[in-house]
């Protein structure tokens, strides 16, 4: 560490490890400050990447060149395809990994990054010259100047961990929050909110009687979510469900007094998506059983962590409650379960490309922006850090939209209507769900992280190559129309109807009861198809009808989409706006006219009186309406 | 969002329904013109005249004539929404209104909102915000909330069906999004099919007593269809009871529509006979089956015949699909020729047996279509053409929401169908399912 850096990276979670790995193969000179090199790359909850709305977010970091998806591969010990037969575009990957090997592998690669350099120090305050962020001020090593700096200090802002009414300083267990940063936000004019989240205890897998409970296996074969993994993935680690029962409930329930959670002792807002067990029960008191996963925390350790049993209750109440759940009875613990409330900046005060709007190039990604989940985290650490990097670069800011990637849906959504509880991504919250899947998140935006300078070029290549083979094999199946004999001998092998016409593969294929690995007969050539190929064109094919219907919707999108709003507009000038819907355009400044429609509070009124004075105005700018 | 549907075709009636000596329907939007031609015959095309101009000519439909109107041509700019419009200038009668709003449809156009038009006259800047202030508080609302006032406007047992509809869409899409997000939580079983059925069935009751309301007015059409020669026109006289058609054994005797005009207790029907649906060479039985195809989209109620003496074929296939999307009934004919009609219980129909020719149960097809068009309790007999339109759009979605591969398309056919039933937008709709969501079920890790 010495000298002058383009990027600053503060943190070394899950978003920090994608801005300052973006930033420095970018080529900028880039620092990460973490306040532990040991624990670069922790999971600090469950020890899993993936799963629904997350996998897409992960796929995308991927596709651009972040390291997220090929980290989970790496450590993957279990691996899972969710919702396979509701439909590729919920279907979502899961990884158990190992957490030891995580922090292992992600130092690894940014300590083998060129440009990178890493520092272990607490960052204390930001440095500014006058409207911009210039450095940061470190306890050991005083000032650090940057051109820009990414903040992404997680849970650490300020945090705050209680286990029943025991409070400890802290954004982890044993590890010390930082409470100095977040008095320098609020000096420089940032709106704070508090968060509450939450972890169960881990326990040592030596004393649970795993006999009590129903194997979770992984898939065979195992799925991956990095398109470039080469190496075999394998299932090493196996998960257990087991379920809480009335004797549970009894026992939170007659602790709950001693709940920081309900004796008002936490007042920052809790995750409705990841409750903690006095919530399930408090919430659904009708319900007498909830799930409870048991997962490996990794294969160099014994210990477990039991998912769904999220809890802050003092430490006794706690181990009663464990006692009481089904092959549990003699669990030991190895630590506690505990809640931890931290600080968050309103993410209403960024831009899209996650600069704040008050201090010039300083961005913020993760938790600091009022999300939840390692994904979450990650998919803003990249464009965070690409911004940076472009920034330093003179290049103008790189953002993604809500018809591309779930990566512009989740940000667009927090920078337009801020959040009022910890933010999860759900597939549910993207408009174009049908279009934007994982398997086509490398056909839609690798060639974009080529093209920014973050995916090597022998990467985007591979990508290349199986796209290529896609729309060939596309075409071909289009094409070919087998005599309408050899067609029904498939058809009848189904019990479908025959046909008199000749149709072609393509049609046989958007038939719901058939496959491509059924057309093999008719085409011999299919059989010889990688098998990522094969997938990419059955989805292709089988949405076709509803791919081209959601291309429509986009185009509609983009009419309003594509109206900018000029950065200097004063909205107080427009005639019939209202003085709230006025306050509220200036607080969140929309750069298009679409991203006004999203803002909650500006009705169709004012956003057809800001239309027409758009077009009244700045006729070229309002135009694309066709 | 609101603003995309500046690009629709808006079609609306400008003067009040009922009888009166001129009736105006207008037309705007960026397709306009060309849309107006493919119903539209004058001297000249619409598309080639200049602004501010009046032309005579005929409103058709295929090649019946509809009525004779004026039509009166204004280009953008100077239009009364500054886009290009049209003004048809009709006799002033409900049916013919009807049916011109209906064949504007058919190419394209959609029926305007209450203030579509005002609303976009200050869009493009026609006029100024206090002359549109009355009309743009009146615009939809952007909420689900917000639907309630909306439909406090609406009279009396539609508004509450509608509301009720609403309701059931959006449980259903809460469960159904709930499934696809949660695989590992112990939800209830996805029963999405049987429920979006019954809805399906309701929303097309509602519908039908529409279409009973409307026969009352001026008839319910009824379209007999069939592949050439199963008997279609000795079945419309003996209708009838009448020798209207020319019957001969010679596939392809009727050509043209023949419409005849069936009294029933508690209504009237409108029956077409048609050519027979074959794949046609010569130029004549092309049109012939085109207009046939014409008459069958635009029916109320279709008589499906099938010839039990050749039995069930491919072609007849086809016919049935037309049920997916109409009421109807499929009839065997010419049973006096066989011992025993084919069974087709795989197809899940059950054809009404009967002979045209001997005159066999051709009182039960009569009593079906009494059954079509007597009212009954609760029937909504006057909706505007905004709800009908409206409702016809959510029986396609449902429908296409049952039809699907997988559960991630029935979400997306369901969400649709809930946009358009409140004018929510995605995100407003996301929010009430995530809140709805984890109000009702205990999900999460």
């Amino acid at each position: 560490m010495s000298g002058h850096y383009d990027v600053i990276v503060v943190g070394g979670g899950h978003a920090g490890i994608e801005a300052s790995h973006a930033a420095a193969r970018m080529g900028c000179r880039t620092l990460l400050i973490t306040l532990s090199v040991e624990r670069i790359g922790e999971m600090s909850c469950n020890p899993a990447i993936g799963g629904l709305g997350k996998s897409q977010l992960v796929r995308e970091i991927d596709a651009i060149g972040g390291l997220q998806g090929r980290l989970a591969d790496r450590c993957g010990i279990h691996f899972r395809r969710l919702n396979r037969s509701k439909g590729p575009a919920v279907q979502s990957t899961r990884i158990q990994c190992d957490k030891a090997l995580y922090r292992e592998f992600a130092r690894r690669v940014l300590e083998e990054t060129p440009e990178l350099a890493i520092w272990q120090d607490t960052v204390e305050g930001l440095y500014t010259e006058g409207e911009r962020v210039a450095g940061v001020d470190t306890r050991i090593a005083g000032r650090i100047r940057g051109n820009t700096v990414v903040l992404t200090p997680g849970t650490f802002l300020s945090g705050l961990l209680h286990i029943g009414s025991r409070s400890l300083d802290g954004g982890r267990l044993a590890d010390p929050s930082s409470q100095s940063l977040a008095k320098t936000l609020r000096v420089l004019g940032f709106k704070l909110g508090r968060f509450k989240t939450g972890t169960p205890p881990r326990i040592d897998g030596r004393t649970i009687n795993y006999e009590r409970m129903e194997p979770q296996p992984g898939e065979e074969p195992p799925p991956g979510i990095s398109f470039f993994t080469k190496r075999k993935l394998r299932n090493q680690g196996m998960c257990y469900l087991t379920h809480t029962n009335a004797t549970v409930h009894e026992i939170v329930r007659e602790n709950l007094d001693r709940s920081p959670l309900y004796s008002g002792k936490i007042t920052g807002t809790g995750v409705r998506y990841c409750p903690s067990i006095e919530d399930k029960i408090v919430k659904f008191a009708d319900k007498d059983s909830h799930r409870v996963f048991i997962e490996p925390e990794g294969l160099s350790t014994r210990e477990v962590y039991p998912n769904g049993l999220s809890t802050s209750l003092p430490l006794d109440a706690q181990i009663e409650m464990i006692h009481a759940v089904p092959g549990l009875e003699n669990a030991e613990f190895t630590r506690p379960g505990y809640a931890v409330e931290h600080d968050f900046v309103q993410p209403t005060q960024l831009f899209a490309w996650l600069e704040t709007k008050t201090v010039r190039d300083l961005f913020l990604a993760g938790q600091i922006n009022g999300t939840t989940g390692y994904e979450e985290a990650a998919a803003q650490g990249l464009i965070a850090g690409i911004n940076a990097a472009r920034r330093v670069k003179g290049i103008d800011p790189f953002t993604l939209g809500r018809d591309s990637a779930y990566i512009g849906v989740l940000i667009d959504d927090l920078v337009t209507k801020g959040t009022n509880e910890p933010y999860r991504m759900f597939t549910s919250r993207v408009e174009y769900r049908l279009l934007l899947r994982e398997d086509n998140a490398h056909a839609r935006l690798s060639g974009i992280g080529h093209r920014i300078g973050l995916l090597r070029s022998k990467d985007f290549h591979k990508v290349e190559a199986v796209e290529t083979a896609c729309s060939a094999t596309i075409d071909r199946l289009s094409r070919m129309r087998p005599a309408a004999a050899k067609t029904n001998q498939v058809l009848m092998s189904h019990e479908l109807a025959t046909t008199t016409e000749k149709l072609s593969l393509a049609d046989l294929v958007r038939r719901p009861q058939l496959k491509l690995d059924d057309l093999e007969t008719l085409d011999k050539a299919l059989g010889e198809l990688a098998p990522v190929v094969k997938e990419r064109v059955e989805i292709e094919i089988k949405y076709s009808g509803y791919i081209t219907r959601t291309l429509e919707e986009i185009k509609k999108f983009h009419r309003i989409e594509k109206v900018m709003i000029p950065e200097d507009i004063g909205f107080k000038e427009i005639p019939g706006l209202s003085n709230e819907v006025i306050e509220k355009l200036e607080t969140i400044r929309p750069a298009t006219l679409g991203q006004a429609s999203r803002i909650s509070g500006v009705t169709p009124v004012a956003l057809l009186a800001l239309f027409r004075y758009l077009k009244g105005s700045h006729p070229d700018e309002a135009k694309p309406v066709d | 969002m609101h603003l995309d549907r500046l690009q629709d075709v808006i079609v609306a009636p400008a003067t009040p329904a009922g009888v009166s000596a001129v009736a105006m329907v207008r037309v705007c939007g960026p397709q306009t013109l060309r849309m107006c031609d493919q119903v539209f015959k004058g001297n000249k095309r619409l598309s080639d005249m200049q602004g501010h101009r009046l032309v005579n000519g005929l409103i058709l439909d295929g090649k019946q004539i509809v009525d004779e109107v004026i039509a009166a041509v204004y280009r953008a700019p100077h239009s009364y929404t500054t886009e290009d419009m049209v003004e048809f200038y009709l006799h002033g009668n409900p049916i013919i209104v009807d049916r011109v709003m209906d064949l504007l449809v058919d190419v394209g156009a959609r029926v305007a909102r209450p203030g579509e038009f005002t609303e976009r006259a200050y869009l493009h800047g026609r006029i100024d915000m206090t002359q549109a202030e009355a009309v743009l508080a009146a615009i939809e609302a952007k909420t689900i909330d917000g639907i309630h006032s909306a439909m406090a406007q609406l009279r009396g047992d539609l508004s509450v069906k509608i509301e009720d509809f609403v309701s059931r869409i959006k449980t259903l899409v809460t469960n159904l999004e709930a499934q696809l997000e949660f695989p590992e939580e112990d939800l209830p079983e996805d029963s999405s099919a049987p429920v979006i059925k019954e809805l399906l069935r309701e929303v097309e009751d509602v519908r039908a007593s529409f279409r009973r309301g409307r026969s009352l007015r001026q008839g319910l059409s009824v379209v007999l269809l069939g592949r050439p020669n199963v008997g279609k026109s000795t079945l419309f006289n003996a209708l009838l009871g009448e020798e209207r058609a020319i019957v001969t054994p010679v596939a392809g005797t009727t050509r043209d529509l023949v419409v005849g005009k069936m009294q029933l207790p508690g209504g009237q029907v409108r029956l077409f006979d048609t050519a027979g649906l074959a794949a046609a060479r010569a130029l004549p039985d092309k049109m012939a089956v085109r207009r046939a195809i014409g008459a069958a989209n635009r029916a109320d109620f279709l008589v499906i015949i099938l010839d039990a003496t050749s039995g069930f074929v491919a072609a007849d296939e086809e016919l049935l699909k037309l049920l997916q999307t109409k009421p109807g009934v499929v009839v065997w004919n010419k049973i006096d020729k066989v011992k025993k009609p084919p069974s087709l219980s795989e197809k899940s129909v059950k054809p009404l047996p009967l002979s045209a020719l001997k005159r066999t149960n051709i009182d039960l097809l009569a009593a079906r279509l009494t059954k079509e068009v007597s009212c009954k309790e609760g029937d909504v007999f006057f909706a505007n053409r905004y709800q009908e339109d409206q409702l016809k759009r959510l029986a396609q979605k449902l429908r296409s929401g049952l039809d699907v591969a997988y559960m991630d398309m029935r979400a997306k056919e369901l969400r649709e169908a809930l946009g358009l039933m409140t004018g929510a937008d995605h995100s407003t709709v996301t929010e009430k399912i995530l809140d709805d969501m984890f109000t009702r079920f205990c999900i999460g890790k």
